[in-house]
């Protein structure tokens, strides 16, 4: 996502010139050789790692669980490597979306399970920081209410504000346009709003 | 063409301002609550490195099939030319030139020993005899029969001994880097000095840079982890890695959750014939032996069990070691009729009568002893000899070996790591502690003092509770469901060593929020 952030403060400065998918993230045209190259393979884990793994911790709250996913994630993209095509998707859109899809996947075979083996055993230490535990517990109740958002709702709010996206990268990454991802966004927002009216959010928002 | 104009398309279409959200309370709130970026845990990724090389090499050997289906069919016939010229080549010019075998690729072990029934399998395939040499690529297995036995050596140099009835399959391998998932029995690993070496069984994960140790699962629900030379780091799921020191055993137990014990192994550990033969096989080759060195443990298989005394040890045998000195305790001998309890101690070998005879006790109702005659940062061995009325002996304790701590900077300060976390939903907090440094202590004691609390709580600031917790568990989790809302609690866990709290964790406050 960065290159294409710096690309487009570069075009509109006419100053400095980037090649695309060049910047500061990993080549879109080197993605293939991880297909066949170890030391590929872990340069665009190096780059991509720490991405996703946020990503997902911030949709699923359970350092576990966010761990679990990163895995299988990787493991769908060195899968499916052959049919990235760069000249549609950038690399960083497809991951992504390969990303999305996987946690809402969870959410469903979870929803299947109800819930069967969360209990104590579970870590939930990665959103415990310093920053205190009330905090953590309204970030966990945010994350439920969530999850009862419509699916498309709910992918859009994420990357716009797990990801950090830009609408326009929430737009390609979900194959819409521009518009139609802010609505979802926005839409998305106000069901949130609506659904923790009474519940221990209300006054945060 | 198409997708140029649906990109041009894309182009035109209107753009979104990037504040199009700003302002809205909802997306304030998220980006405020949101955690900030964390890490993941080195473990975890470790796993996924593994399992993602295990995959990119199984994709690279079925990607050539795919391959070819794409280019056109009259390429195929020259491109199998191609590569059977090129196989060919590879495999016959080294022989035509060096007269041997040719070399390994860097991407095989092989099998170098077998003794009796030894089977591989190679992925999706079926088990087979190994033959001598027998090349084994990522994924494959190898197997061993009862009384069986076998020796693989990886492109870089470790070794993986396969003891009997077991069960191995093989990572990626370079080379710097082997990977080894254990699945049942024990295998030995003789690890070549700077490669990362990691042996995985479920989300237990050993690794090893240039040391011995051995990895065993013959009980169900217990994997035991021990380091022969050299230390070995141990991690269980996402939980930070524990050093395990040469002549240090750690066992997993995964029957009721997860808990770990690490103490420091047993003369009898030592002498299991498996183990010993996987260690003598390394004496062969000229590799130091570590702890069986240090103990002198031999590593001849015995013949017939010795004449000598009675076979089973009717006293057993334990001790502690604290700067101050050793404290030992056996039980009471079950057979009466001794003349006399006789300590045995020595520093080299397994302690004999009567030439390491430190102390006599005509009373044979004694069940403990101190020895303050020892040297800091020396390792004994001491056992019980029971005397019979002629003065010969009528039964050998067990031997145990004990390290007195040096005084000087310890190796490794010992310290409790405790993490607490408020449970949502069910109101409880969780707390979650790890022990490093020490492997003999007896327990925990878990503090906790009310921090925070309503005017009209039963539990007012300041009010103390405290619990004792027997166990030997290094990493231990406790869930404290005596918790009240509107409340916060700071907890700190001690860690205790012959009675007393040797060390403190940091307290550690967690707040439980209004209903």
């Amino acid at each position: 996502m960065g290159n294409e952030r710096i690309q487009q403060r570069n075009n509109r400065s006419g100053v400095l010139k980037v090649i695309p998918g060049e910047a500061d993230g990993f080549p879109d045209r080197l993605v293939h050789e991880a297909l066949t190259s170890p030391d590929a393979l872990e340069s665009l884990c190096s780059h991509y790692v720490p991405r996703i793994y946020n990503y997902v911790l911030r949709r699923v709250g359970r350092v576990q669980d966010a761990e679990d996913i990163t895995s299988t994630v990787f493991e769908k993209v060195i899968g499916n490597l052959e049919s990235f095509d760069e000249s549609r998707a950038s690399f960083s859109t497809w991951i992504y979306r390969i990303a999305t899809n996987t946690v809402t996947d969870q959410y469903r075979s979870r929803s299947r399970k109800k819930e069967s083996s969360l209990d104590d055993d579970v870590a939930e230490a990665g959103l415990a920081g310093e920053a205190g535990f009330e905090r953590t517990d309204l970030y966990i109740g945010l994350l439920e209410l969530l999850e009862r958002l419509p699916v498309k709702y709910r992918e859009a709010v994420a990357l716009r504000y797990f990801a950090e996206m830009r609408v326009q990268e929430v737009a390609e990454t979900l194959g819409i346009t521009e518009s139609a991802a802010s609505k979802r966004i926005l839409r998305g927002l106000d069901e949130l709003k609506r659904l923790a009216s009474g519940g221990p959010l209300e006054e945060l928002l | 063409m198409k997708a140029m104009n649906m990109t041009m398309r894309r182009k035109r279409r209107k753009r979104i301002k990037e504040s199009f959200d700003r302002g809205h309370p909802v997306a304030m709130a998220i980006r405020s609550l949101a955690p900030p970026d964390s890490e993941i845990s080195e473990a975890a990724r470790e796993r996924m490195m593994v399992r993602l090389f295990s995959l990119q090499r199984r994709m690279a050997q079925n990607q050539s099939p795919r391959y070819h289906s794409r280019i056109k069919y009259r390429l195929v016939p020259a491109v199998a030319l191609l590569v059977i010229t090129a196989i060919l080549a590879a495999v016959l010019l080294p022989m035509v030139l060096t007269g041997k075998k040719p070399v390994n690729s860097k991407q095989f072990a092989s099998v170098a020993s077998r003794t009796g029934k030894v089977e591989v399998m190679q992925p999706a395939g079926k088990w087979r005899s190994a033959t001598r040499n027998e090349k084994l690529g990522e994924g494959y297995k190898i197997r061993t029969g009862a009384g069986a036995f076998a020796s693989v050596v990886f492109p870089e140099g470790s070794i993986m001994r396969v003891t009997d009835s077991s069960e191995a399959a093989l990572g990626p391998m370079s080379k710097k880097a082997v990977a080894v998932d254990h699945i049942s029995g024990g295998t030995y690993h003789r690890v070549h000095s700077g490669t990362r070496y990691v042996v995985t069984r479920g989300d237990v994960a050993t690794r090893a840079v240039g040391t011995a140790f051995s990895v065993e699962n013959r009980s169900p629900g217990n994997l035991e982890i021990l380091s022969v030379e050299n230390q070995v780091e141990v991690a269980i799921g996402s939980h930070q890695p524990i050093k395990i020191a040469e002549g240090e055993v750690m066992v997993v137990s995964t029957t009721q959750g997860e808990s770990a014990v690490k103490s420091p192994v047993s003369r009898e550990r030592l002498s299991d014939e498996r183990l010993r033969a996987s260690v003598a096989s390394d004496a062969q080759e000229g590799y130091k032996t570590g702890v069986y060195e240090k103990l002198d443990v031999s590593l001849e298989t015995k013949e017939a069990p010795q004449s000598e005394p009675a076979a089973s040890a009717p006293i057993s045998l334990d001790g502690t070691a604290s700067v101050k000195g050793v404290s030992l305790e056996w039980n009471s001998p079950q057979t009466t009729g001794y003349k006399a309890l006789v300590l045995l101690r020595s520093e080299q070998s397994e302690p004999e009568y009567p030439g390491d005879e430190i102390a006599r006790y005509a009373d044979t109702s004694i069940t403990s002893a101190r020895d303050d005659g020892v040297k800091k940062g020396q390792t004994y061995q001491y056992r019980i000899a029971a005397l019979n009325g002629s003065d010969a002996i009528a039964a050998y304790s067990n031997t145990v070996v004990i390290s007195v701590p040096d005084a000087g900077p310890e190796p490794e300060a010992v310290s409790v790591n405790l993490t607490a976390t408020a449970v949502s939903g069910d109101t409880g907090v969780r707390l979650a502690w790890s022990v490093s440094g020490a492997s003999r202590f007896s327990g925990f004691v878990v503090e906790r003092v009310v921090e925070k609390a309503p005017s009209n709580s039963d539990t007012p600031v300041g009010s103390t509770t405290t619990r004792t917790i027997d166990s030997t568990n290094v990493y231990f989790t406790l869930l404290d469901k005596a918790v009240a809302a509107d409340h916060a609690y700071t907890y700190r866990v001690g860690l205790v060593v012959d009675g007393a709290v040797m060390v403190y964790s940091a307290p550690v406050t967690v707040e439980i929020a209004k209903l």
